[in-house]
């Protein structure tokens, strides 16, 4: 593992109290540039609420948001993004009646005024035939490629994936796999959330568990998912998935 | 996502008025110069709702404030009328500006509550000032040679006034279509659609909604002024909460979605009224039931109507 100065992103410390009920205690991990990790941990663990934390749309109880090595805790979440810090949403976050042409235009901010990097990308992508549909017309697959894009147009050095592969077919699985690898490894810093243990094998450099708001497990995907305590907490409950 | 259909009923109302004001004769001008302002009010509530994402129950207020500015200030400005327009103008975005910044602060339903409060403190703090806004009983415009663009105007419920108060809402009506198509304009429907998803794509969300909101009471604004010309009096009745529900009327029967839907419904409402009273006393009754049957089966309003089905 890198220097932890040297660290794309890192969170130092976090906790999240929701009234009197502890969503995450004392959270620490970072990534670096061009690193997968991926976060695994049971329904409830605290996994959106640390994107979310992260992505600056509610703030810590305590703890510290670092990007570069810069303190980002008390910034908005449109400053992070303009710092490089993107996100997509487990729960698929579209503007309904826009279409897929004017999602990427919103992504781009004005950057890209020819649209040549927007057309690339849902090239790549495989939307490009899609550009003019409004986006509730896409079938959900490809609503979430959309979401992906639309942050790699933000141009991030690092990105937060929650559950990009939620409620995704086989094949649809298999191409946002594909997309990880392809478009991110080596390039940005990644922290994937992800319940589908094979998305996390393929894509992923480290793997953190997070169980009930804290850290139990990291290391390499073999193994995390070697370690009986990982296979007791999170397979266990997430045979019933 | 300029909405053609809509401007141009809405343009062809606003000219279907102007036509027919000098053939209808001088009691039916005046209704319908008031109604032209009135319709700033309604729009101005459309654009709080709809776009800043605020449910703002006190558009009368600003509006209120705009037909205040114009009177307090017509004898400074010596009767031009295109600086007391901006006056009343400037007012409303200035109230709104403030109103905004503390309705942001608060959720959704909190706002609306919070706006109520604005409405109510509004007529209290009015009302007890009466040596400044005269009360109950109201504030008459001075009587001074009003002119515009260097020609002598007449003042009050007259087909010139109609007219004027017609053209600038006309242009305000154009110069929303050509915002509507703009990327900026994609930005406001983003913020009000999901101001979070729009925050992480690198907006900021709550300028946007004050902005908005702003230039909404600006409208407002506006309107005030045309109508403290157009009455020649202003009370505190104009700004009080009950004003402020009528324009959530208007808007709703209009269709609270479009822009365009304002004129329409503050047309539908007001006209209905003004030939209901003539034949039965429950003019009120009648128009509540007509609510009740948007409410239901026209939940979008006469706008409504046109929206183009294969996007919904
Ligand atoms: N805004 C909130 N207010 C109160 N409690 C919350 C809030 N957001 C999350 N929680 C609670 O915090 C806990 C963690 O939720 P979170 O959504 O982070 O879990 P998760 O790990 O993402 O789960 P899943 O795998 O189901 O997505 C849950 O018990 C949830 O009910
Ligand atoms: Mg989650």
């Amino acid at each position: 593992m890198q220097a932890k100065q040297n660290q794309a992103f890192r969170v130092e410390g976090v906790s999240k109290m929701f009234g009197a009920f502890q969503a995450l205690n004392d959270v620490s991990l970072g990534v670096s540039h061009g690193e997968i990790l991926a976060i695994i941990g049971p329904n409830g663990a605290g996994k959106t609420t640390f994107v979310n934390i992260v992505s600056g749309v509610f703030g810590p109880s305590k703890g510290r948001v670092l990007l570069e090595g810069s303190d980002i805790t008390a910034f908005s979440p449109q400053r992070r993004t303009r710092l490089g810090l993107s996100r997509t949403f487990q729960i698929t976050s579209l503007f309904g009646d826009m279409t897929v042409a004017e999602h990427m235009q919103l992504a781009v901010r004005g950057g890209d005024p020819h649209g040549d990097e927007r057309a690339e990308l849902l090239e790549q992508m495989g939307l490009a035939g899609s550009v003019a549909r409004p986006v509730d017309t896409l079938s959900h697959g490809d609503q979430r490629i959309l979401e992906m894009a639309m942050a790699l147009a933000t141009k991030p050095k690092v990105l937060l994936l929650d559950e990009p592969t939620a409620g995704m077919s086989v094949a649809e699985t298999d191409t946002m796999i594909q997309l990880i690898c392809d478009r991110l490894r080596g390039k940005v810093g990644v922290i994937v959330i992800e319940h589908d243990m094979n998305v996390v094998t393929q894509t992923s450099d480290r793997v953190t568990v997070l169980a009930a708001g804290a850290v139990a497990a990291s290391g390499s995907p073999e193994e995390v998912l070697r370690d009986p305590l990982v296979k007791e907490l999170y397979l266990g409950s997430a045979a019933g998935h | 996502m300029r909405d053609r259909a809509g401007i141009l009923i809405s343009l062809a109302i606003l000219l279907a008025l102007c036509v027919a004001a000098p053939v209808v004769g001088e009691f039916w001008s005046g209704v319908f110069a008031r109604c032209v302002t009135w319709m700033f009010l309604a729009i101005s509530f459309t654009l709080a709702y709809s776009y800043a994402n605020i449910p703002s129950v006190a558009q009368a207020t600003v509006f209120g404030a705009g037909a205040y500015a114009a009177i307090w200030l017509a004898p400074t400005l010596q009767g031009n009328v295109t600086l007391m327009l901006l006056a009343g103008t400037v007012a409303g975005g200035l109230v709104a500006a403030v109103f905004g910044l503390l309705l942001l602060r608060m959720s959704h339903s909190g706002a609306a509550i919070g706006a109520i409060i604005f409405a109510v403190t509004g007529s209290i703090l009015g009302n007890a000032a009466v040596s400044v806004t005269g009360g109950a009983d109201g504030l008459p415009l001075p009587a001074l040679n009003f002119h515009l663009l260097g020609v002598v105007v007449a003042a009050g419920p007259n087909n010139t006034m109609l007219v004027l108060s017609t053209a600038l809402l006309a242009i305000l009506l154009i110069g929303f279509w050509y915002v509507s198509g703009t990327s900026t304009w994609r930005i406001v429907r983003a913020v009000q659609q999901n101001p979070v998803r729009a925050q992480v794509l690198g907006y900021n969300a709550a300028l946007f909604r004050v902005v908005v909101f702003t230039v909404a009471g600006c409208v407002a604004g506006l309107g005030g002024a045309l109508y403290a010309l157009i009455s020649r009096h202003v009370a505190i009745d104009v700004v009080s909460l009950s004003m402020s529900l009528k324009s959530i009327l208007w808007a709703a029967v209009g269709g609270v979605t479009s822009v365009y839907g304002g004129p329409i419904g503050v047309l539908l409402v007001q006209l209905a009224s003004e030939i209901l009273a003539r034949w039965t006393v429950r003019v009120d009754l009648i128009i509540g039931v007509m609510l009740v049957l948007i409410a239901l089966w026209l939940p979008q309003g006469i706008m409504g109507l046109l929206k183009r089905p294969d996007r919904h």
